[in-house]
Parts: C-alpha cells; sequence; structure tokens
C-alpha cells in the first residue's frame, strides 16, 4: 500500500485553449478513502486516469509510494481500477473475469483458484463464478468488478464512478459495503463520483473540483460547515445551499446584512469565528443552509432580529422534514453550472428559498410564514470572487 | 409459388452438374438431360488422377487454408492496431489499407509474376499464399477494424491495469470479441481464394501447383470432349464450399453480406 | 506492505518504464507485418505496374524503352477499348435492373416468412459460393447446341423453333452471358434486401398502416425509401462486378470474347493484350500496353465508383 502524490498534474488537450486538469496538486496518505468529487466534466476522471497511467499528463508528476510513475505503464503501477461501464471481459466466466490479473501474472492454479474463492466470499459471488456477465444484474457485475479489482492486493484502487450505473436502492447499500471493504483491506483509495452524497459519506476526505481545478480538499465535515467558495458551498449539501447578495454593515461587536427587504442581525460568535468578516463593509454573498431555517412556530423565543416573513411558493414532504420553498426578494448568487437547476432564478431581483422545516409545520403554498434563522451559522462570501471570508 | 419457381430454376442447373459428372460421352448425346443410362463412377477415379484432382485439390486445400489463416490474423493484428481514431497515422492506414480494394488484380498481376520469379517461389504453393493474403488484407481491414473500434476501451484499459501487455490484449480480449467479424473475413476471403481463377491462371501454370477452377480449365484443353470428366472435377471443386456452407448457411450469409455492404 | 503486493502479482520489484516513443507508436507493431505483405505484393507492383505502363516492353526479354504516356494514348484512341467497355456497361445496367426488380421481390417474398422460409433461402443462395468457373462449365453445357439440355428441352416440348446457338449466335450471346450472370449473382441481390427489410422497424409499418398506406403504396412510399442502404451496396457491388468480370466469360465465350468480339469486355481485352488469346500471334502480346490499359480501367473505377456512393449515400435515409 502506498501514499499517492499529485504534483501540478495538468492535462490539455491540443487545439482547446482551456486545461481539462490544471495543476492539480493532492497529497493522499497510505490507506486514505480520497472521493474526488465535481460536476461532469470537471476532470475529475481524466486526473483518475492520469494517475491509472491510462492517459498522458501533459506536465506534473505522480507518486505512487516512493516512485515517480509518470513514465511506467498503467501495467506497472501496482494498481487496480473499477469502471464506471464495469469493463467485465463478456467473453469470460465471472471465475475468470475476477482471475485475469493473476492469469496473466502466471500465478499457480491452485493459488488462483483459492483467492477467486475467497473474494467470492466476501462478494457473495459463490453462486455464479460460472456465469458469463451478460447474464448478471447490474449489482452482481459491479460486484464482479470489485472483486477484479481486490483480488489484485494492490497498493492503490481506483475507482471511477462505480455506482453510477445502479439503481437509487442498490447504490445506497453499495456504498456502505464499497466503504466497509476499503476499511477492512486498508489500501489507498482514489473514488471519482459526480455524487455529493456519495462525497459526504464514504470520502475521509473529500476534493473538489470544477473546470480541471481543484476547489477545496477536506474532510467531508469542513468541506460542508466550512466551503472555500460559493461554488464549493452551492455543490456540497443538498438541497443545496441558499445563496443571495446582501450588504453587510458592522455594527458594535456584531453586524447587520441586509437581504432585500430582510434585515437579520449577525451575532459576534459569527465575527469571532471568521476574522477576516471584520474587513468587510458592503457588499457581499450570503449563504443559507436551509436546515438553519425553521418554522417560527417551532422555535419559541427565538431572537426578534433573526426572523423574517416570506410567502410560501412550494411545499415537498419528505416524511422526515418538510422542503418550504419560499420567494425572498434578493437577487440570487448565481453559479454557473448546469447540473444545478435550483438556480432557475424568478427574475433577477428575486431568489427561491429552500427551508428544511419540521415535518408538522402547517405551510402550504401561498401562505405567509415568520421564518426563524440561525444567523449563528450563516455563511458569507466575497461579492466579487466568491471566497468565503 | 415465386418462391418455389425461383428455387428450382437455382437448382436445375445444380443437379445438371451432378448427374453429368455421372453420365458417359454416349449418354450426353442420346439423352441429354434424363438420369445416366448407367452410372460412371469411373469419372470421378478417372478425374482425380487424369485431370490431377489428386494433386489440385489438396494444393487448393493447403492454398485457401494458409491464406485464410494469414489474412485473417494479419487483418486482425492491424484492426487492433488501427481501432482507436486519435492514434498515429490510424485513418491514414485504415484509407491505405481499405483502398487496396479498388485496385484490379490486372494491373499488378505481371509485377507480381515477375517479383515472385525473382523470391525463387515459382511453381511452390507460396507463389498464390502470399499475393492471396496481401489481397485479402483490404477487406479484413475494412470490416475487422469498425467492429475492433466499437469494442468499449474501457475493456482494454481494464486489461491493462489488471497486467496485460499489448500483445496479451489483443489475445485473449480483442480476439475473442472480435470472432464474429473474424468468421466473417474468413469466409469471405476463402470464399474468393477457393473460387480463385484469374491469378492461378497467370501464376500458378505448372501441374503441381495448379488449384481447381485452373486445373479444370487447363483439363477441358486436352480433353474437351469428355465432358463427363470435367464435371466429375467441377463437382470435386464444389463440393467442399457448398458443405461448409450448408453447416454454416448462417455465418455465410452474413459474413459475405457484411463484407458486400461495406465494401 | 507493498513488497507483499508485489509478490502477488509476479512482478518483483521489477518495474519497466515505458519510453514516449512506445506509447505514441506501439500500436504500429501491429500494423507492421500486414504492412509489409500489403506493400510487397500489392503496392510495389501496383506502383511497378504503373511503371511498365511508361515503356514499350512485352512481356518477355530486357528490350524495351520509355514511351511516356503513347499507350495511353493509343489505348484510349482503340475502337476495342470502348467495345469493351460498353458491354461491360450493358452487362452492369442488364443486371442491376434484374437485381433491383426479381431479386427485390424474391426478398419481399421471403421476408413475408413463407413456410421453409430457412430452405428457400439457402438454395437461392447457394449460386453465390459457386465458383464463376463451374458456373460457366454448367451452363456452357446446359446451352451447347448439339448436347446441351436447353436445346433439347425445347425441341422435345414441341418449341424446336426456340433453339439457338446461344453462345455462338452473335445476337445472343451477350445477352446468354447476362442471363447465365443473373442465374449467379440473384443471391446477392436477396440476401443484401432481405437483411435491409428486417432492419425496418415494425413500429413504422403499423405507423403507416394506421395513417391509411397498404400495400403497394405503402411499399412504395415507406418500405422502398428505406431501403436505400442495401439498393446502394447492391449497386455498388454490381457496377464493381461488372466492370471486373472475367471468369464466367473467359470460360463461356474464351479470351476472345466470341462470337466476333461481340462478348469481349475490359478483363478479357486486357488479358488478351497482356497474354494472348489462341488466335492472335504472339507479336501481338504487350504487356505495357495491357497494363496501361488495367491502368485507364483502375482510375475510372475508382472514380466511378467513389461518385456512384456519393451519389447514392446521398439519397439514403436513416431509419
Amino acid at each position: 500500500m502506498a501514499r499517492v502524490q499529485l504534483s501540478g498534474l495538468t492535462k490539455a488537450y491540443s487545439g482547446s485553449d482551456a486545461s481539462a486538469v490544471s495543476d492539480l496538486s493532492l497529497d493522499i496518505a497510505d490507506g486514505e478513502f480520497l472521493v474526488l468529487v465535481g460536476p461532469s466534466g470537471c476532470g475529475k476522471s481524466t486526473a483518475l486516469k492520469m494517475i491509472a497511467g491510462l492517459e498522458e499528463s501533459t506536465s506534473g508528476e505522480v507518486w505512487i509510494g516512493d516512485e515517480m510513475v509518470n513514465d511506467h505503464a498503467a501495467r506497472d503501477r501496482d494498481i487496480a481500477m473499477v469502471f464506471q461501464s464495469y469493463a467485465l471481459y463478456p467473453h469470460m466466466s465471472v471465475f475468470d473475469n475476477i482471475a485475469f490479473a493473476l492469469q496473466i501474472a502466471k500465478r499457480p492454479k491452485a493459488e488462483i483458484r483459492e483467492r477467486v474463492a475467497e473474494v467470492a466470499r466476501i462478494l457473495q459471488l459463490e453462486n455464479y463464478l460460472d456465469r458469463r456477465p451478460g447474464s448478471l444484474s447490474g449489482g452482481q457485475r459491479q460486484r464482479v468488478a470489485m472483486g477484479r479489482a481486490i483480488i489484485r492486493q494492490p497498493a492503490v484502487f481506483l475507482m471511477d464512478e462505480p455506482l453510477s450505473n445502479l439503481d437509487a436502492k442498490l447504490r445506497v447499500q453499495m456504498r456502505s459495503e464499497i466503504a466497509r471493504i476499503q476499511h477492512r483491506l486498508k489500501v489507498t483509495t482514489v473514488y471519482v463520483t459526480h455524487d455529493q452524497v456519495e462525497a459526504m459519506t464514504m470520502g475521509d476526505r473529500v476534493a473538489l473540483m470544477r473546470d480541471g481545478v481543484l476547489q477545496q480538499v477536506d474532510t467531508p465535515e469542513r468541506i460542508y460547515n466550512r466551503p472555500n467558495n460559493t461554488f464549493v458551498a452551492s455543490f456540497i449539501g443538498s438541497p443545496s445551499m441558499n445563496l443571495y447578495h446582501a450588504t453587510l454593515v458592522r455594527e458594535g461587536s456584531g453586524g447587520r446584512v441586509r437581504l432585500g427587504d430582510v434585515e437579520l442581525s449577525v451575532p459576534a460568535s459569527v465575527y469571532e469565528s471568521h476574522p477576516a468578516l471584520a474587513q468587510t463593509n458592503g457588499a457581499v454573498i450570503l449563504g443559507i443552509r436551509s436546515e438553519n431555517l425553521e418554522d417560527a412556530v417551532f422555535v419559541p423565543n427565538h431572537p426578534e432580529g433573526q426572523q423574517f416573513t416570506a410567502t410560501v411558493t412550494l411545499a415537498e414532504s419528505l416524511g422526515s422534514d418538510l422542503m418550504v420553498h419560499f420567494r425572498i426578494n434578493a437577487p440570487p448568487a448565481k453559479i454557473v453550472d448546469q447540473d444545478l437547476l435550483d438556480e432557475i432564478a424568478v427574475g433577477d431581483d428575486f431568489g427561491v428559498c429552500v427551508g428544511r422545516f419540521n415535518a408538522r409545520s402547517a405551510a402550504k403554498p401561498g401562505d405567509t410564514v415568520n421564518i426563524a434563522i440561525d444567523c449563528s451559522e450563516l455563511h458569507f462570501f466575497d461579492a466579487e470572487n466568491g471566497r468565503a471570508f | 409459388m415465386i418462391l418455389i419457381a425461383a428455387s428450382v430454376l437455382v437448382l436445375i442447373p445444380v443437379a445438371y452438374m451432378v448427374l453429368a459428372s455421372f453420365k458417359t460421352i454416349p449418354d450426353f448425346f442420346g439423352n441429354p438431360y434424363g438420369l445416366p443410362a448407367h452410372w460412371a463412377f469411373d469419372n470421378y477415379t478417372r478425374a482425380w488422377t487424369e485431370a490431377h484432382v489428386s494433386i489440385t485439390l489438396p494444393n487448393t486445400i493447403i492454398v485457401t487454408f494458409c491464406s485464410v489463416a494469414g489474412s485473417t490474423l494479419l487483418a486482425a493484428l492491424i484492426a487492433f492496431g488501427l481501432c482507436r481514431k486519435e492514434r498515429a497515422f490510424a485513418l491514414t492506414l485504415y484509407t491505405f489499407f481499405v483502398s487496396g480494394l479498388l485496385v484490379p488484380v490486372q494491373m499488378i498481376i505481371l509485377p507480381l509474376f515477375i517479383l515472385l520469379k525473382w523470391f525463387g517461389l515459382f511453381g511452390t504453393l507460396a507463389a498464390l499464399i502470399l499475393p492471396y493474403i496481401a489481397l485479402g488484407l483490404p477487406l479484413g481491414v475494412l470490416v475487422l477494424t469498425p467492429i475492433a473500434s466499437s469494442i468499449p476501451r474501457d475493456l482494454f484499459s481494464a486489461a491493462q491495469v489488471d497486467g496485460a501487455s499489448e500483445l496479451q490484449i489483443f489475445r485473449r480480449v480483442a480476439l475473442p470479441l472480435l470472432k464474429p467479424g473474424l468468421v466473417s473475413v474468413a469466409i469471405l476471403n476463402g470464399v474468393w481464394m477457393w473460387n480463385e481463377f484469374f491469378i492461378p491462371l497467370i501464376i500458378a501454370f505448372t501441374p503441381s501447383s495448379q488449384t481447381l477452377p485452373v486445373g479444370i480449365i487447363s483439363f477441358i484443353g486436352v480433353y474437351s470432349t469428355e465432358w463427363g470428366l470435367v464435371f466429375a472435377s467441377v463437382v470435386i471443386s464444389t463440393v467442399p464450399i457448398v458443405v461448409a456452407y450448408l453447416f454454416m448457411t448462417r455465418q455465410f450469409q452474413s459474413g459475405l453480406t457484411a463484407g458486400a455492404i461495406k465494401g | 506492505m507493498l513488497a507483499q503486493s508485489r509478490q502477488w502479482d509476479g512482478r518483483g520489484g521489477r518495474r519497466r518504464r515505458q519510453s514516449a516513443l512506445a506509447r505514441r507508436y506501439g500500436h504500429l507493431l501491429f500494423v507492421a507485418p500486414g504492412f509489409v505483405f500489403f506493400i510487397a505484393f500489392m503496392v510495389l507492383p501496383s506502383l511497378a505496374g504503373f511503371a511498365v505502363s511508361l515503356t514499350n516492353w512485352t512481356g518477355v526479354g530486357t528490350d524495351f524503352s520509355f514511351v511516356g504516356l503513347d499507350n495511353f494514348v493509343e489505348a484510349l484512341g482503340s475502337w476495342p477499348l470502348y467495345r469493351a467497355a460498353w458491354h461491360n456497361l450493358i452487362m452492369f445496367l442488364a443486371i442491376l435492373v434484374f437485381q433491383h426488380t426479381v431479386g427485390l421481390f424474391v426478398a419481399v417474398q421471403l421476408h413475408a416468412k413463407p413456410r421453409f422460409m430457412e430452405v428457400y433461402r439457402t438454395i437461392l443462395f447457394l449460386p453465390v459460393i459457386i465458383s464463376l468457373v463451374s458456373t460457366g462449365f454448367i451452363w456452357t453445357l446446359m446451352l451447347s447446341p448439339n448436347i446441351g439440355v436447353i436445346n433439347a428441352l425445347l425441341k422435345d416440348l414441341g418449341l424446336g423453333f426456340l433453339a439457338r446457338a446461344w453462345l455462338s449466335d452473335p445476337d445472343l450471346a451477350l445477352a446468354t452471358v447476362i442471363g447465365v450472370q443473373c442465374w449467379n449473382v440473384l443471391g446477392w441481390a436477396i440476401i443484401i434486401y432481405l437483411a435491409g427489410l428486417q432492419a425496418i422497424p415494425e413500429e413504422l409499418l403499423q405507423a403507416a398502416e394506421i395513417d391509411g398506406a397498404t400495400g403497394w403504396v405503402r411499399f412504395r412510399r415507406v418500405v422502398f425509401p428505406l431501403l436505400s442502404p442495401s439498393f446502394t451496396a447492391l449497386t455498388v457491388l454490381t457496377f464493381i462486378g461488372q466492370f471486373r468480370v472475367f471468369d464466367i466469360v473467359y470460360v463461356l465465350t474464351g479470351p476472345l470474347g466470341s462470337p466476333n468480339f461481340e462478348t469481349d469486355v475490359l478483363a478479357t481485352l486486357i488479358y488478351r493484350s497482356a497474354f494472348g488469346g489462341s488466335s492472335i500471334a504472339s507479336n501481338d502480346v504487350r504487356m505495357s500496353y495491357a497494363v496501361a490499359l488495367a491502368v485507364i480501367v483502375f482510375v475510372i473505377m475508382a472514380i466511378a465508383s467513389t461518385f456512384l456512393i456519393r451519389v447514392l449515400r446521398r439519397r439514403e435515409i436513416s431509419a
């Protein structure tokens, strides 16, 4: 097993100005589960293929263990990969698919049988070893692909959206299974996905990319609670963070933020945890997570400056929660991203805000409700460049 | 009705060929379309010796087998090498090979003749096998390259990660997946190589290296009236390929059509 | 741990470096063997052939000189070339019409999935795999004026007045050669059109039916346009086949395209010029002239088939 280091990794295609990956540096500890996440086309798969040796880098270095592997072919990098399409050999039985790498390495037959049997047991594939991949269900194929990777006992696992072809229920199940296997084998893993839920639940750390550029690498908690910029803030979390142009004014030890026709007080604790905020006076982007909004009925004695009223446009019940959409008279901060359709604005001066209310809330479309907001959990970003304070 | 009529029209000449091969010379004159008055089985034994079928049949089998094997394998290697468009020269080389389809044999036959003489291959079966392999390549490349390109590249990547060398990827992953195409190409080339007439007519004029179609022709000159013998030879030359066809009708039809539609 | 995993995959600590050259051009190693064959037995002879066409070499001896384009000028100004090409053209057109009518009609019958459909299909495709040489022999004998089955049958049916010297009558020979070829190539048309018919989605026909199109109208307005890929393939195949035809003419009417060159085609003309026919004195044999003819045919065919494919592809629609 090994540490994986990327330094200044860049992939540029001829005839195109923008790089698929630009100047990517990551240091992945031995045994760590790192999730590379981002919208489609952000370069995460290209980055993974460069680690695998399936794609050449334009510049930069890839280190696996204590070796620079740029000039090593994929087969000499001691890696195993799980592909989005599974890439199972259709003409081989499940047994041969799993055993292929060992057969190529000319391991003794008895050893191959033994190791395939063990892998099949771990993945509950014992009854399918004679079948061809074509006759397996999606979930079974996925497990064969996993089996093919883990039988190698490689230095590094590389997984390229391995769950995206499964239906929702199976995906949740396999998610925990992969995490469990990785935990047990303690193999350094780089896992690519576009699904932020997978990123948050599986990774020791999450690396978020956009347009080939690394935005933030951090633990799931920190990337959720302390996003580096508006893109990270809107990408991580579901529903995504509500973001508006607002005006922040210092007032005593705290401050006030004006969001359209609403004014909220910012407690001193926010300034203490975000010292850079003290220098700001004026235009900011305000971020509010939906769980920090609540029907005021359920929050008795909420401070006066941390409430406002709004008209409900849509209420979706999830059973456990009630997702309430309401209009806020402030321009939303647009994150240019086709994947996030939430940003369809109601005209430029209005934004839709989503709050996660108690399921017993009676809010319904057309109602005007009183909303309590936890102002100690507000996020502030620079209005010019979207960076967090 | 139409189908029955068409089938009968197709079958009559075939049946006639078989019947004629059992006829004696007087029979042809006295009894043109009936069954043979007496079955002249010795047409076959005489064809075997006097018409040199004992030589030309094995020759044809060897030439066809070696040429088909060589041509199909080389075409598969080329298809694998060129199956990714972004590879250097992939499109250029593909076009280069495929354009060989347009070259008429008449244009190359004489230089070929000289070249083979120069190599000292004259009178050997290699004088047919080597050009056949080359002439079979355009169709092979034409049929196999798109099939190779349609193999998901993740499969090759997976094999790479699994530690396979390029040659191992070819043998263990690409070749098995090309199999339907290989069968098509083998049939396509095999049929013309078995039946080819013009090239061996020029190149293989000694009996020891002749193939069936030419053997029959040169035999005609000598025994021009011995129709029974001629047809025994014709039947012998036709039976192997018809038997193969009847066993693999589907593959023949789809294989030949694949070549025709792409060609 | 690292050492252990390397041991597992059997490579020890030995890791190969891969040069940029191997990465970029490694695939050409797979192309190389075929390339060598192709160059040696196809490209070099082609170029040599072209070179020969610029000389006055007869094909034997070493006595020759460079004559530039003389052979081409002579060939293009000679009557036999146009006569032969005309015969090729007639054959092409006649067989083309046959394929697109009779072939299509039989394919449609087969597509209706009658009983024994597989049997019919197997039989109807059979002539395609029988060599043209064998086909030629079968029909030579069947059409023979004295011992042939066809004239004998006509006489016995009381239709003796229809008996002809099929292959030696100047007015009939070409038509007879065409007829024999029809027998040999019908299978192509059937199988290619059948594949096209089977590729038409069932819903499309049902939609046409709902729109009120049935029978002939449906065939003409919906089915036939969707068969355009088959039409293209068959037309191009017939074109290439008919402008290269040699074996069957050679067997049926000989290298002279007898009677009186009525069935002479480009390939027999080239053959005769290069290797002589039975009645041509050997001093008429001029290899360089023959190759020049072959080059002309090659150029014209390359242009024509490219053009044909272009035009036909344009009217194709993808279903």
